[in-house]
């Protein structure tokens, strides 16, 4: 008796045991498979994000090139041109005049596309001057009230980072300036051990940590998709905040130095 | 018949690491593997010698303790964990003190001991193993793998002999004729579950798990 309901006993026990232990990974590697297709749905969205920008870009300096440089290239042209039907010696040389402006005028042209594609301050003298000067021109312009202070940036970031957060600086100061209605903006940038921070604050209309989670998974938010994706390749943090006395909206761009280095030494 | 096939049992998985899994097989299934070729040639030996008959609770001792080093080397390959490995070694050494005094006796006690403590080792590892098993990963990973399987083959088969082994010196001889049937039982249902495992190697080879997916965030025009 005590052998048969024992065996039974034992049997159904191990096979209930078994059952539960199948029954529980199933659960698991579903919910684990759901995760990963969310996941894998915010990268897709982020990565059509950024090729929209990307495309978006382009054709904004095809149509600067087209437009602008294409013309003025095609009428100075016409001046050169006008040497082989016209030898009056006065007239020719007045065309060679007005073509060499006009030469001048795409050279600047020219130049202030490719300053805006890589800003020559950020490349020679770092994010530091790059983001002064940035700020420098905002104040100046008089609409608004802009200051930046680098407390603790003696060692670079990697040439290509720089890049990365100049690009979301200007983002989210294209925000602020376009929505927020500010009257100030200020820059801090600090670092904690490892760990690199940019602070910007303003006293305009803001986003918090839960607008930018919820706009960042629709379908509108382009800047802000582009601002994610930039953070994934350095493997950083952007928190969205009201400070405390909730007059001001803060934002904090976090980085692991570590990261920093790993993330750039899969880029190489 | 039933003793013929239980003894001749080990046969079909060992036929069957042969076939699908010998050049795909791990440590672990190689330890299960040499296990059931013990298994096949102490049962032909104990069948067929007069002396492992009259020897015969030496010789299950024997093997008992064969088995027991190999499923214990099993599970120190499987479960990764260090204080688990550690605690395998230690039972180990305590398992071969109480082998090395019972060992002497030739009687039904001494075997039947040495097989409730193999039991208890062994439920307590696979609970563990099971254990582990269950533990979140970041990765969805099936759990249906060979050695999950040979733990699995190792509880039915712990299950349904446990009581049998308990309980045998109370028993009378024509009682454990009678109910000596469960060991056949179990022995016909391990080896058909380790037949089952070895056969899922080949199956894993051929459909490997899928990698995690990564976006690659360059336009698709620029790569």
């Amino acid at each position: 008796m005590v052998l048969f309901f024992g065996t039974i006993g034992m049997l159904a026990l191990t096979i209930g045991l078994i059952v539960f232990i199948s029954f529980h990974q199933r659960k698991v590697i579903r919910y684990q498979q759901q995760l990963q297709r969310l996941e894998q749905d915010q990268q897709k969205t982020l990565l059509n994000a950024s090729i929209r920008l990307q495309e978006e870009e382009r054709q904004r300096i095809a149509a600067d090139l087209h437009d602008d440089a294409g013309p003025l290239l095609a009428t100075a042209r016409l001046y050169l041109n006008e040497n082989f039907v016209n030898l009056d010696k006065q007239t020719q040389l007045q065309s060679i005049y007005n073509a060499k402006q006009i030469i001048d005028d795409t050279i600047q042209l020219i130049r202030n596309i490719s300053h805006s594609l890589m800003p020559p301050t950020l490349k020679n003298f770092g994010l530091e001057s790059a983001v002064n000067d940035l700020f420098q021109k905002i104040s100046g312009s008089g609409s608004m009230n802009a200051s930046s202070r680098f407390h603790d940036y003696r060692e670079r970031l990697k040439p290509e980072n720089e890049l990365i957060i100049f690009r979301i600086i200007q983002e989210l100061i294209n925000n602020i300036l376009k929505h927020s209605n500010a009257s100030f903006i200020h820059l801090t940038q600090n670092t904690s051990g490892n760990r690199f921070f940019i602070r910007m604050h303003h006293d305009g209309r803001g986003l918090t940590q839960t607008d930018f989670e919820k706009l960042g998974k629709s379908n509108v938010g382009l800047g802000l998709k582009n601002i994610q994706s930039r953070l994934k390749v350095l493997q950083g943090k952007i928190f969205f905040e009201k400070d405390m006395s909730q007059t001001y909206y803060k934002v904090t761009i976090e980085l692991n130095r570590e990261d920093e280095v790993k993330s750039s030494g899969e880029s190489n | 018949m039933l003793e013929k096939i239980s003894i001749l049992s080990p046969l079909l998985p060992i036929i069957f690491f042969v076939l699908f899994s010998i050049k795909k097989a791990t440590k672990e299934l190689w330890v299960i593997f040499i296990c059931t070729i013990a298994s096949l040639i102490f049962d032909i030996f104990l069948a067929n010698s007069k002396w492992a008959f009259e020897h015969k609770y030496l010789v299950w001792n024997l093997f008992t303790f064969l088995q027991y080093l190999l499923f214990n080397f099993f599970f120190y390959l499987t479960i990764k964990q260090r204080a688990i490995r550690l605690g395998i070694i230690i039972i180990s050494i305590f398992y071969l003190i109480v082998f090395t005094q019972t060992s002497k006796l030739n009687t039904e006690q001494s075997s039947s001991l040495m097989i409730t403590i193999g039991y208890i080792i062994y439920l307590i590892l696979s609970l563990s193993f099971l254990i582990l098993a269950l533990k979140p990963r970041s990765e969805p990973t099936n759990i249906l793998t060979p050695p999950f399987l040979i733990v699995v083959g190792l509880l039915i088969s712990i299950a349904i002999t446990f009581f049998l082994f308990i309980i045998a010196t109370r028993l009378t001889k024509e009682e454990i004729l009678k109910y000596y049937s469960l060991n056949y039982y179990s022995n016909i249902i391990l080896n058909l579950i380790f037949s089952l495992a070895f056969i899922l190697v080949r199956h894993q080879i051929y459909n490997p798990p899928p990698e995690s997916q990564h976006v690659d965030f360059t336009n698709p025009y620029d790569r």
